[in-house]
């Protein structure tokens, strides 16, 4: 698996999984997750992997697994650098697809799927409502296949899912059931991600493998680009910014007093 | 308890009405630990010039600092409104937005935050449709052009 944008593949496909190129930043990072979500469990043993993938054995569902997971994404977007580690691995093909001044979201986005657990996200496409001029980095914690993955529709049938909306009656279930039908699970190894398009039709279908899923979602997009409905100052932060910008903001500030 | 004055968005009220701004900024100061002892929203002739919230702090109001509704109060006018902001945090009150939930605290931490509000303010200006901000737009600054692409 490489860790560079494939150009021809990612605008045919809108999505690449790609590996990191460097773990260490992702180790780290889930093993800080491990810490947090066993002290809020109440798990004294020390196998990182056993905790998530078999999550679901302490049956949290409902309002106490939400607990969890708000008091795991209130932790790492407060104190963990979740934009920075998942950006140390995968900055190459980051900034070679938004360029290197780079805003990314405030609010970190953990998601738990659980087998059998039917409140999983609806199929959706993230723009509108977001910029297309972003990129999201879906990172799970653990090895994901089948239906403990996500789905995703690539340019092409992602438009023709767009098209099944014309029937106002049945438009979204027709929509849903293709996406779900045609849609492929992506099958990652934790240490990989899949870089997306937001204009992409994805979903999940409710996990019917043995396992927990356990992934983040972390959106990148550059300082200057288009921001759909999601105000900038509202839903990012800055991240980087190149030399040259950096000089060309200080030229600016100066005529702002 | 911290204490501070509110100032909701006059220019945004046809889309979030000032009850609804009232109840985001006092979650804002209850999330900062603190409470809202009054408040002044700018009128429309004074969107651009913020003079209601200028005239407020030469009275050195008895406050830890100002909530204002959102960001986009400071880009009323011709280009972002960086000095009030300066002066404002030099005047020692602290500044808080709730729509964006932001917090500035100190004129180093402003300078640190320059180019996210410079962004915010080019991409508006560049990308949002003038005829969304018409009502405020024609109270501002008709335009002729914009005027007569309607006709």
């Amino acid at each position: 698996m490489a860790n560079s944008v494939d150009t021809e593949k990612f605008l045919k496909t809108g999505y690449q999984i790609l590996e990191a190129a460097n773990l260490e930043p992702l180790n780290r990072l889930r093993e800080e997750f491990f810490l947090k979500a066993k002290e809020l469990v109440g798990y004294n043993g020390s196998d990182l992997e056993d905790f998530f993938d078999n999550f679901h054995r302490y049956e949290l569902r409902g309002s106490p697994l939400n607990d969890v997971r708000m008091g795991l994404i209130n932790y790492s977007t407060k104190d963990l650098d979740v934009p920075g580690a998942i950006f140390d691995a995968f900055a190459d093909p980051i900034t070679e697809l938004i360029g290197p001044d780079i805003v990314t979201q405030k609010t970190v986005n953990l998601v738990i799927q659980q087998p059998g657990d039917p409140d999983g996200v609806p199929t959706h496409t993230d723009s509108p409502g977001n910029s297309p001029f972003e990129i999201i980095v879906w990172l799970p914690f653990v090895n994901v296949h089948g239906t403990k993955s996500m789905y995703m529709l690539d340019r092409t049938v992602s438009k023709d899912a767009l098209v099944k909306f014309k029937n106002p009656d049945t438009g979204y279930l027709d929509y849903k059931s293709f996406a779900e039908t045609e849609g492929t699970n992506l099958e990652v190894p934790f240490g990989s991600a899949c870089l997306f398009w937001p204009g992409l039709v994805h979903g999940v279908h409710i996990n019917a493998e043995t396992e927990t899923r356990w992934s983040l979602n972390q959106r990148y997009k550059n300082l200057f680009s288009p921001i759909g409905h999601k105000g900038l100052s509202e839903y990012f932060d800055l991240f980087r910014l190149s030399p040259l910008s950096r000089m060309a903001l200080e030229y600016e500030k100066e005529a702002y007093g | 308890m911290k204490d501070f004055f509110s100032c909701p968005d006059t220019g945004f009220l046809k889309y979030v009405p000032q009850p609804i701004q009232h109840i985001v900024i006092a979650d804002k100061a209850s999330k900062l630990g603190g409470k809202i002892t009054f408040y002044a929203p700018e009128d429309f002739e004074t969107l651009k010039t913020q003079g209601v919230t200028r005239s407020k702090l030469s009275q050195r109001p008895a406050v830890d600092g100002i909530i204002f509704f959102t960001l986009k109060q400071f880009c009323y006018g011709e280009k972002l409104n960086f000095s009030l902001l300066r002066n404002i945090l030099d005047s020692k009150y602290e500044v808080h937005f709730a729509r964006e939930n932001l917090s500035i605290t100190s004129s180093t931490a402003l300078d640190e935050m320059f180019p996210m509000l410079y962004a915010t303010q080019f991409v508006l200006e560049r990308d949002e449709p003038r005829e969304s901000w018409r009502q405020v737009w024609d109270a501002l600054s008709p335009r002729t052009d914009f005027d007569n692409a309607l006709v």
